[in-house]
């Protein structure tokens, strides 16, 4: 039978990991400019450490309310 | 005639067939920097997703998260990196070409605002219907006239401002081409000099946009925190700014701007005018409205990473 071999908490977890590499990321980013040939948009970095650390929260609340329901 | 109809016609179908063609593939064509950017995501991308696709088949926990992670980083590496930019030399030779032509302008009127500027003020009025706080202008000395003391007096000339910055202080009459008229006398009391809108206040409402703030709230110290925050964070264009005051003369204040884009960029507008310098004009309008006084280039170093100016502060009578 095909199937992914995770659940939700799995991602959750996974989400979790990330959003602490991406926010700690956005932070440490030193503020090089103009002489490197990708720039990064620092504001956009923020958004998506912000989401997924969110994300992570809800999945965190629909476990424990899972546990407590 | 018939003929010759029929051969534009065929002509006009052939440039609107290429022009359509032209068209069609720009709109799939990438830039270098969308292909930079795809460089980097698009393996992440397509390699994740075949991880995904086999995990699913084979029901696999670290192919699920080898792909999720690949499709996820991959995703990211795209969002985040900025496609476009312009090159620094465009906004250089931009500020030169515009400075140029204020100078070429204001020469004509008998003023010159040379590399030296000792004689170029940037203050804001105190007067609501000249813009107030919101508005600064640059006192420009007329050739052969020396500022003198701690005070400035601008009021007779901000008298004679209307609300569009018009009736500046000196009448010149341009003779007729080819006419020996004479240029008239200008009386005495309008030889000291004029007030033209300071051209960098549209860069302090973009900073002051940007921050969510008004300069005219914060102390040097502050002012100081906020603009290093712009020009580092926000525009990098530096590394480091500081703005502080002597600590012999209350009425100096001491700015360094390190960073070799600024450094740059100075380095050429100060051959030009550093009056019309965008950084070193922006810093001193900012401190102008910060302090309420009118600010003057008292001297200025530049090296290959660094800028530093010492601005005089003035009282405005």
């Amino acid at each position: 039978m095909y199937a992914f071999a995770f659940n939700l908490w799995d991602i959750g977890l996974w989400l979790a990991v990330s959003s602490i590499i991406l926010l700690i990321t956005s932070e440490l980013l030193a503020p090089y400019y103009g002489r490197m040939k990708m720039l990064i948009d620092v504001k956009r970095l923020r958004i998506v450490a912000i989401g997924s650390g969110l994300t992570f929260l809800v999945i965190a609340a629909i476990r424990i309310s899972t546990i407590i329901g | 005639m018939t003929e010759q109809l029929e051969h534009k016609q065929d002509h006009h179908h052939t440039i609107n067939e290429d022009y359509n063609q032209y068209h069609k593939a720009s709109i799939v064509r990438l830039n270098s920097h969308d292909k930079r950017r795809l460089v980097f995501a698009l393996p992440m991308l397509v390699v994740g997703s075949i991880a995904l696709l086999f995990s699913y088949i084979y029901s696999s926990l670290i192919l699920t998260f080898i792909g999720l992670g690949l499709v996820f980083w991959g995703s990211v590496l795209y969002y985040i990196t900025s496609s476009r930019y312009y090159p620094d030399e465009l906004f250089r030779v931009a500020v030169e070409a515009y400075s140029k032509g204020i100078i070429n302008t204001l020469s004509t009127l008998g003023y010159t605002i040379g590399s030296r500027d000792a004689r170029v003020m940037l203050f804001y009025p105190r007067q609501l219907r000249l813009g107030g706080l919101t508005q600064g202008y640059l006192f420009i000395y007329k050739d052969g006239v020396e500022p003198e003391g701690k005070m400035i007096k601008l009021t007779q000339y901000l008298e004679r401002l209307d609300e569009d910055g018009k009736g500046n202080s000196i009448d010149i009459d341009i003779p007729a081409r080819g006419t020996a008229a004479p240029i008239t006398s200008i009386p005495a009391d309008k030889q000291q000099g004029m007030i033209i809108k300071a051209p960098s206040q549209g860069l302090i409402d973009l900073f002051e946009s940007r921050l969510d703030t008004n300069f005219a709230l914060m102390s040097i110290d502050e002012l100081s925190m906020s603009i290093e925050r712009l020009f580092m964070e926000e525009f990098m264009l530096a590394d480091s700014v500081d703005i502080k005051k002597d600590e012999e003369d209350d009425n100096t204040i001491r700015v360094t701007v390190k960073g070799r884009d600024t450094a740059k960029i100075c380095s050429n507008m100060h051959d030009i005018s550093i009056a019309l310098c965008p950084i070193c004009s922006t810093i001193a309008l900012a401190i102008s409205k910060s302090t309420g006084k009118a600010v003057m280039v008292k001297e200025s170093s530049i090296g290959k990473r660094r800028v530093d100016t010492v601005y005089s502060l003035l009282e405005i009578v």
